[in-house]
């Protein structure tokens, strides 16, 4: 066997927990998921990030087999499941309702999938719902009628009902949108603490960027049926690919600028070199990375803007300035001495490090 | 308006509407064969004389009969007409809801003859059959109505989650989808039966030679009008009530 040969057989050393393949999934004219492909390792949390109706729970019916895609693959720990419904596959849903069964009991509830496996007898269904109760902090409500819970405890039970089908791959749907703040930081820290606690693979749908911040070490940023970015929080939040992920995911000064022959014009008379085709680009920068005085290091932009807004907002204050184009730039600064006052209309230098900036080709998406 | 003043006026009303059927359900204990007020004192003898009344027996055999037939067939017919209306996302929704709701709309009396023509253009022997599928033709869209509403509110990640953990569809159908239903289903029956009970119009367009309550008290007044009528309309009243109670007791929704 050549070299070249065994390069092109070279297989990565674990199988994905999920692979999904150029999944394409239309609801008549409406392309719900277009050309989605996705690699998740197993312990992976990832955390699907997108707008209302961009085709989160689309794409999550997909992987728990709900729905069947027009075209693609999807596979779990290496075999092809795309065919397959939800009764077989190895995954678990939580429900953006719960679904609980409202006429039986949280027991009963959690019992249900054992009951129809039917590989157990009824003293090792009894344990392992127990055990699965115990994970969510449920165990004094197992005789419960599931109607008489809270919203949070309706969750926990969900959860418990899931996780005890002991899931190759765990799905949540906007799990924990219908719960109050306070609770939902609470059920937030639970389930940091159950995917610690079990491992496993946890694939989460939410639109609220803190949260999957907060739990997935991996977030797909989804826009119109399409994953705009698959990375890391940190990678997402500071080295954001599209300008929909950058203005999504946090706040964003965005640039309008023309590439010409590898330097970028920013309109206040400032340069940047970038390599990539001619034509119009944006060009972000977070408002924490712009500081305050001039820079002399080289490294850095620096132009001057009139401050017109400033707003304390406890850990930080938030200053708008207005460019010399009249193009507005938000700066929030959290090293302030106490009490420091600027007043309006003060002319000051703002400057920001290149490296901080992103530069998005405009005709791309 | 005021609240404090609805109360006693909704009282009054109710108490308007009411009083003629108290009064009318009073004379069947009345001692005196004439209907009239006050009542001289209270006996049970015309329950007794209603049971003597020719062909009492039969006709009330006849209407539990009927009512039993009707109500588990409406059920059966209107639970899967509901379900194929709600289920489904098909372009016939629309059209198929108003059809099946029809017979509703359309007045008893026209009714009655139609299905008498129906029948005999058929060349069918009148009789309680004829009876049984008039009333189920036109009392299933009360079901269709109910469950379609149940239906909509009914809470289809239930079905998934169940999917989820390995449920087949029949499984899915008897653990979980009928037990949540059942209350509405039976409460549904209970309704039709009771309504089915009632029926004068349709059934005297097609019962031919038989009776029921609502026909042999009809019968009973072309002879003239004595205190043993009074003591039926009560046997019926008391039916349906009853049925309509414990309907209303298994529908109303829980919390
Ligand atoms: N069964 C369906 N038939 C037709 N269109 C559908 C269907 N389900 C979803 N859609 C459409 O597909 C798009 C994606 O829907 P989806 O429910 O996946 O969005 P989502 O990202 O989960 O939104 P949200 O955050 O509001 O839950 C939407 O425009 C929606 O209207
Ligand atoms: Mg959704």
């Amino acid at each position: 066997m050549s070299y070249v040969a065994a390069m092109t057989e070279f297989q990565p050393l674990t199988t994905p927990a999920v692979r999904l393949s150029a999944l394409r999934l239309s609801f008549g004219a409406h392309l719900a998921v277009d050309d989605v492909s996705l690699d998740i390792l197993p312990g992976d949390f990832v955390a699907i990030l997108g707008p209302s109706g961009c085709g989160k729970t689309t794409l999550l019916r997909l992987l728990g087999g709900f729905l069947t895609p027009d075209q693609g693959t999807i596979e779990i720990d290496g075999a092809d499941v795309t065919s397959q419904g939800p009764e077989r596959r190895p995954t678990n849903t939580v429900f953006q309702g719960y679904g609980l069964f409202p006429h039986m009991t949280v027991r009963q509830n959690v019992s249900y999938g054992l009951k129809i496996a039917g590989r157990s007898t009824p003293a090792e269904i009894r344990d392992q719902v127990d055990q699965a109760l115990g994970l969510v902090r449920m165990n004094d409500f197992a005789e419960r009628n599931s109607r008489a819970l809270s919203g949070g405890q309706q969750q926990r039970v969900a959860l418990a009902r899931a996780l005890v089908m002991r899931p190759h791959v765990l799905l949540l749907d906007e799990s924990l949108a219908a719960l109050d703040l306070k609770l939902r930081h609470q059920m937030q820290d639970e389930l940091r603490r159950i995917h610690r606690e079990i491992g496993g693979t946890f694939v989460f749908v939410t639109h609220d960027q803190n949260e999957a911040f907060f739990l997935a070490n991996k977030v797909a940023v989804m826009n119109k049926g399409r994953i705009e970015q698959f990375a890391a929080p940190s990678d997402i939040y500071h080295r954001p690919s599209t300008r929909f992920v950058a203005t999504f995911v946090g706040e964003a000064n965005v640039i309008e600028g023309r590439r010409e022959n590898g330097t970028v014009m920013i309109g206040d008379g400032q340069f940047l070199a970038s390599s990539g085709p001619d034509g119009p680009v944006e060009i972000m920068i977070r408002p924490e990375d712009i500081r305050l005085g001039k820079d002399v290091s080289g490294a850095a932009m620096t132009l001057r803007a009139t401050l017109i807004d400033q707003v304390f907002q406890g850990s930080f204050l938030k200053l708008t300035f207005a460019g010399e184009s009249g193009r507005h730039y938000v700066a929030t600064l959290n090293d302030e001495p106490r009490g420091t006052a600027r007043a309006l209309g003060e002319k000051l230098d703002l400057s920001w490090d290149i490296g901080r900036m992103r530069v998005f080709d405009k005709g791309a998406a | 308006m005021n609240s404090r003043l609805l109360a006693p006026l909704g009282v009054t009303i109710g108490l308007f509407m009411i009083a003629p059927l108290l009064v009318m359900l009073l004379f069947a204990f009345s001692s005196s064969s004439l209907l009239k007020l006050p009542i001289e004192g209270l006996t049970l003898h015309w329950f007794a004389a209603l049971t003597e009344t020719q062909g009492f027996y039969p006709s009330l055999v006849n209407s539990l009969l009927i009512a039993l037939t009707v109500g588990a067939a409406s059920t059966v017919i209107g639970t899967l007409a509901a379900f194929g209306l709600t289920a489904g996302r098909h372009r016939l929704r629309n059209v198929s809801m108003p059809v099946l709701v029809l017979p509703l709309l359309v007045p008893p009396l026209v009714l009655g003859i139609v299905f008498l023509s129906y029948f005999s253009g058929l060349g069918f022997r009148l009789g309680l059959h004829t009876t049984i599928i008039a009333q189920t033709v036109t009392l299933q869209p009360i079901v269709i109505l109910i469950l379609a509403s149940r239906l909509a509110g009914f809470d289809w990640a239930t079905v998934d989650s169940a999917r989820d953990l390995g449920a087949a569809p029949w499984r899915i159908f008897i653990d979980i989808i009928f037990p949540i239903i059942r209350p509405t289903i039976l409460g549904a029956a209970l309704i039709v039966m009771a309504l089915s009970l009632d029926d004068f119009i349709i059934t005297i367009f097609t019962i031919g030679g038989e009776n029921t309550l609502p026909t042999l008290l009809w019968g009973m007044m072309r002879k003239g009008v004595d205190p043993r009528m009074n003591a039926c309309a009560f046997i019926l009243v008391s039916l349906t009530l009853l049925m309509g109670g414990l309907a209303l007791r298994l529908t109303r929704t829980r919390n």
